[in-house]
């Protein structure tokens, strides 16, 4: 999925009993079980996926979400978006159906 | 569903763009000790998605991957009239129970007609030990039975027998 | 009956007819060879390991033959067996003992997979692991050496087997392989130390085997608990310079150097997280052996 259409995306984490998620001082392992990966996720790629798995969001909502110490947004919603797509390459994340079909 | 209302902060001095990367072995064994790739062992049960088991499996494998295992063999019996059947047998994990022939140093391990369906076990008799190889496409793997010259007992191979 | 204490006729006779049973822990090893010039070496470096009985279960049969042809006398050679199978091309017939070491490791590598194999040299001290992951130019093998040979335990200087579920250390104490330099140092600072024949000319250069101790080889169905991660690195030059690991790249750095970490999946992911959840990881620069060892006594406390 390319970064454009992952902005306009909502998703949500995969669920999967295999899925391992480990977080030390910010940053995280995940195992992948869909792809038999272990990935090292940086600090900001570790809450955009924490977020993920408490609630399905989009970029934008996800940039609201994830803020500074003065609680401006840290992160511009492009980023987001490259990350997602990203992770949606990886299939941790998947489009949130669900909203799509509400 | 709704968003949850809590904010999240990035810890101060660590806003930096998401970062993903792959933890990528250096093929352990292989920069270790030369060998090509890694087999990889597959719930066949579990991983039904067939794009997941071919990403599993390495193209370039030439190594077969093994695990020890313990058996139990015992007897089995008819479910019908519980009558018990000759000889002793050990159950694989595709539901039919194989057929385990001693014969002083050698082993063989055939596929009986008997299922979990017909039968049941009736007692143990003993354990078998085996080194249990995987190969690249998971569907042919050997056994290695313990064997004091070295050379594996049984080409017996059949698939979907559970680690 | 101790290996060291059998007349070494009879160790040659073991080799050449059942086999030499030896159990490492959770590995179970048998040895056959017509290479007569093996069982002096394998005696003196295998010296405090009882004899197994000849029945059982071996988790890997080995056997080393002189090659056939013209090899068995022109430049002889030797080939390495393996349950009826032979793995590697022959080496130079006088290298016969480092080339049993490098195929148990291998077979070890290939079939122990009901446990996470780390590569790691791993020492104990108080209940206490010490796991000392093998990265190149590392200096694993003499800090691990040099480690045993100032009371530590040792548990291995090639495998960390991590016992799956409770991500406890399984010791496999077998002789630790030291190369070049690495001899004459461990032989100054242990002088005490029992070490094998000299090898030269392998393809690692000049290898030399260090003999486990009884003390090790004794305990080696004890397991330890992880509690410290050092990730050394030989510095010459320097005395000794240590700083805290993060611990995310510590598991990557782990799991990256394991033999079979991809293989066990959600499991291997779930012992080496285990692990480095319990640890102090540290990186640790050294020139100086009992620098390096002093640091490493005041961080396992």
């Amino acid at each position: 999925m390319d970064p454009a259409r992952a902005l306009a995306t909502r998703f949500r984490l995969v669920q999967h009993p295999d899925l391992r998620i480990l977080t030390f001082d910010g940053e995280s392992l995940v195992f992948n079980p869909r792809l038999w990966h272990t990935h090292f996720l940086n600090a900001s790629a570790g809450l955009i996926l924490e977020c993920l798995g408490e609630a399905p969001a989009s970029a934008a909502e996800l940039a609201a979400l994830l803020v500074d110490e003065a609680g401006r947004p840290a992160l511009p919603p492009d980023q987001i978006a490259t990350a997602l797509a990203e992770l949606a390459g990886l299939r941790l994340i998947e489009p949130d159906d669900a909203a799509a079909a509400a | 569903m709704k968003m949850k209302v809590s904010r999240r902060r990035l810890i101060q001095g660590a806003l930096a763009t998401p970062m993903v990367l792959t933890v990528r072995s250096a093929a352990g064994t292989g920069a270790a000790l030369g060998s090509a790739g890694a087999c990889r062992v597959v719930d066949r049960d579990r991983y039904r998605d067939g794009q997941v088991k071919k990403s599993l499996l390495s193209t370039n494998d030439e190594t077969i991957k093994y695990v020890r295992k313990e058996y139990k063999v015992g007897e089995i019996r008819k479910k019908s009239n519980k009558a018990v059947e000759s000889g002793h047998y050990l159950l694989g994990d595709d539901g039919f129970y194989w057929k385990v022939v001693r014969s002083g140093d050698n082993c063989d391990v055939t596929k009986s007609s008997f299922t979990t369906t017909s039968h049941e076990w009736h007692k143990d008799v003993r354990k078998e030990y085996g080194l249990r190889g995987f190969d690249s496409t998971y569907s042919q793997h050997k056994w290695i039975w313990e064997k004091p010259d070295y050379s594996p007992l049984t080409g017996s191979c059949w698939s979907s027998l559970k680690v | 009956m101790k290996l060291g204490e059998l007349p070494v006729g009879e160790v040659e006779r073991l080799l050449r007819r059942e086999g030499l049973g030896l159990a490492f822990g959770p590995a179970r090893v048998r040895l056959r060879s017509e290479v007569g010039a093996l069982a002096p070496a394998l005696q003196r470096v295998y010296a405090a390991y009882p004899v197994e009985a000849p029945g059982g279960f071996y988790d890997v049969s080995a056997r080393l033959a002189p090659a056939g042809g013209l090899r068995r006398f022109v430049r002889p050679q030797v080939s390495f067996w393996l349950d009826g199978e032979s793995p590697f091309e022959p080496f130079p017939a006088d290298t016969h003992l480092p080339l049993v070491e490098w195929g148990v490791n291998w077979a070890i590598a290939m079939r122990l997979n009901q446990h996470l194999l780390l590569h790691a040299g791993v020492v104990e001290r108080g209940g206490r692991a010490v796991l000392l992951p093998a990265l190149p130019a590392s200096g694993k093998s003499t800090l691990t050496a040099a480690l045993a040979s100032r009371g530590y335990r040792l548990l291995s200087d090639e495998f960390g087997v991590v016992r799956l579920g409770d991500a406890l250390l399984l010791p496999m104490p077998r002789p630790v392989a030291l190369k070049n330099e690495s001899i004459a140092i461990i032989r100054a600072f242990a002088p005490g130390a029992v070490i094998g024949p000299e090898f030269p000319k392998t393809r690692k250069g000049t290898v030399a085997h260090l003999a486990p101790d009884a003390a090790s080889v004794a305990a080696r169905h004890t397991p330890a608990a992880p509690a410290l991660i050092v990730f050394p690195k030989y510095t010459p030059g320097i005395g000794v310079e240590v700083e805290p690991a993060p611990k995310a790249r510590a598991f990557a750095q782990l799991s990256v150097n394991a033999f079979n970490y991809e293989l066990l999946g959600p499991a291997g992911f779930d012992a080496v997280g285990a692990i480095v959840s319990r640890c102090g990881c540290y990186q640790l620069r050294f020139g100086d052996l009992d620098a390096a060892i002093e640091q490493i006594g005041r961080l396992l406390g």
